[in-house]
């Protein structure tokens, strides 16, 4: 290597530095020592350690961080767009004259009738119903061979609920670090101010989720109104009652664990996903062997060869499932894409192209590796060979 | 989809043959048939319904507890449905043991209708 050109990246490496000691420091983050990541094990179900493996795991606390970038905002529009549609509708007006419910979006159970907009269906067209549940599951399937699992990281309101309470977490608790540490502290009276906050925060978004479902049922305003006076049916308070509770136990506690143990999804959506799905990836071919900004510097000046990927674990940290997208595949990864951000973030920093983590394939991380140039194919026929090519991958 | 949910009727007409009997001979020798009828009116609005039969040349049809003014108008509340007996008695010799019949229904006022099988049946051999 000439002279010039080692110290030009001596430079940047320097440069690159600064960037990570200020990034480290302002994100508290510990430098976890570089060490050789250990290539997991291959599965091998006969063998006898997975055979007694254990099939539930309790939950382990997650502390995600805080993260700002394209796809958290993308998050926080879709989190406003439906909980505001889920919210509001009820209170939505339509004319339909003197001998009809003037409320948008009414099922109105006592009659038999299921209003919304300008449309009213009778029970004998029910079928209609069966029709949009048909398009609805051929839109899942579709979104899912698009981009993987778009409705987990996006649209699910167990991933929309969960993503508000962690924010109400983080406002009250404090974000990743503040949060650990005052858990550490223990018990102060600061603490327990900041946990009954968090509670009655959950609890307020689980009564209005509990309190907008059943306005569905009736005329909204004349139901509130009841409610309020204590003067409403019975079973409207004890919806409410069924939905606060699985609202603030889902979101607030099981979170991750209702998509590990509870949702089929995860395991239809792993059947169907086919290798030109887009998926968040973490791209080893870039990414490997990871290596501290120092040592990747070092490693380069000997002619060795040094990945992108700087082992700060932000990737890990914002996650909501507290995976380690680096792993590869993974049933608890919901691809939210905000270890996309997280990691932009930091490439940004070291002055390092974007996206080491993006939505990609593994079939390009192949065919980069190869030397060839990536392949998209968003529309495509699905052939039947394709599984069996891909578990050939898998086993090889 | 959307284009049954634009084009769908804003009234439906169901028929339901009365069994046990089916048929019953009339003192004069006639064969009447008794159905019940059911009609829907999917509007916000009361609405006036025709009711007519056709399929059977000589046949006398009635509708219980209807006006009656040379044809028969039945009236439906709004966004609800009315059930009506109907009796259709045939004068024929010897009419066949089936009859398809047709049951037609119209809007007085917009022309709207609404059409719904069924048969007219009678001893086999007369």
């Amino acid at each position: 290597m000439p002279q010039s050109a080692t110290n030009a990246s001596r430079a940047a490496c320097r440069d690159a530095e600064c960037g990570l000691f200020a990034l480290a420091r302002s994100a508290e983050v510990q430098i976890v020592k570089l060490k050789t990541v250990p290539v997991a094990p291959p599965l091998d179900p006969s063998a006898d350690e997975w055979a007694d493996a254990p099939l539930y795991e309790a939950r382990r606390k997650i502390y995600p961080q805080r993260v700002s970038g394209t796809y958290r905002r993308i998050k926080w529009a879709v989190l406003l767009v439906t909980l505001g549609i889920y919210y509001l509708t009820p209170f939505l007006r339509w004319d339909r004259g003197p001998n009809a419910p003037g409320q948008a979006v009414l099922i109105d159970l006592s009659n038999s009738r299921f209003y919304f907009f300008f449309i009213e269906i009778w029970p004998q067209e029910v079928y209609y119903l069966t029709g949009l549940l048909i398009i609805a599951a051929m839109t899942l399937f579709l979104m899912n061979a698009l981009a993987g699992r778009i409705w987990c990281g996006y649209l699910c309101p167990q991933t929309v609920w969960t993503d508000l309470f962690q924010a109400i977490e983080r406002f009250t608790e404090g974000d990743r670090r503040e949060h650990m540490r005052r858990e550490q502290a223990g018990w102060t009276a600061k603490r327990v101010a900041r946990l009954s906050a968090k509670h009655f925060l959950w609890l307020m978004v689980a009564w209005w989720t509990g309190g907008a479902w059943v306005l569905y049922f009736a005329d909204a305003p004349t139901l509130v109104y009841d409610l309020a006076t204590l003067r409403a049916p019975f079973v409207a308070y004890l919806w409410i009652g069924i939905l606060t509770v699985t609202t603030y136990v889902l979101a607030g506690y099981m979170r991750e664990q209702v998509c590990l143990y509870m949702c089929p999804w995860p395991r239809i959506q792993a059947a169907l996903t086919d290798e030109h799905a887009l998926n968040v990836t973490y791209r080893y071919d870039r990414g490997e062997p990871r290596a501290s900004v120092k040592k990747s510097a070092a490693l380069l000046a000997k002619g060795l060869p040094a990945g992108d990927c700087i082992d700060c674990l932000q990737c890990v940290h914002v996650c909501p499932t507290g995976v380690d997208i680096r792993q590869g595949p993974n049933l608890g990864c919901i691809q939210c894409g905000l270890c996309i951000d997280a990691c932009d973030a930091v490439m940004a920093k070291i002055g390092r192209p974007s996206r080491l983590i993006a939505y990609d394939t593994d079939l390009n991380i192949h065919r980069r590796e190869q030397g060839l140039a990536p392949e998209y194919r968003l529309a495509r026929m699905r052939r039947r060979c394709s599984t069996s090519r891909s578990s050939q991958q898998w086993a090889a | 989809m959307t284009f049954s949910l634009v084009t769908r009727t804003a009234q439906s007409i169901s028929v339901l043959h009365d069994r046990n009997p089916v048929f019953v001979r009339l003192s004069d020798g006639a064969i009447r048939n008794a159905y019940t009828v059911r009609i829907a009116n999917k509007r916000p609005e009361r609405r006036e319904f025709t009711l007519s039969m056709t399929g059977l040349a000589g046949s006398l049809l009635d509708v219980v507890q209807t006006r009656d003014d040379g044809r028969f108008i039945v009236e439906v509340g709004p966004d609800q449905t009315r059930e009506v007996r109907v009796l259709v008695t045939d004068y024929a010799e010897l009419p066949p043991p089936s009859t398809p019949i047709n049951f037609h229904l119209y809007d007085v006022k917009t022309g709207e209708r609404a059409a719904a099988g069924d048969y007219f049946r009678a001893p086999a051999g007369g």
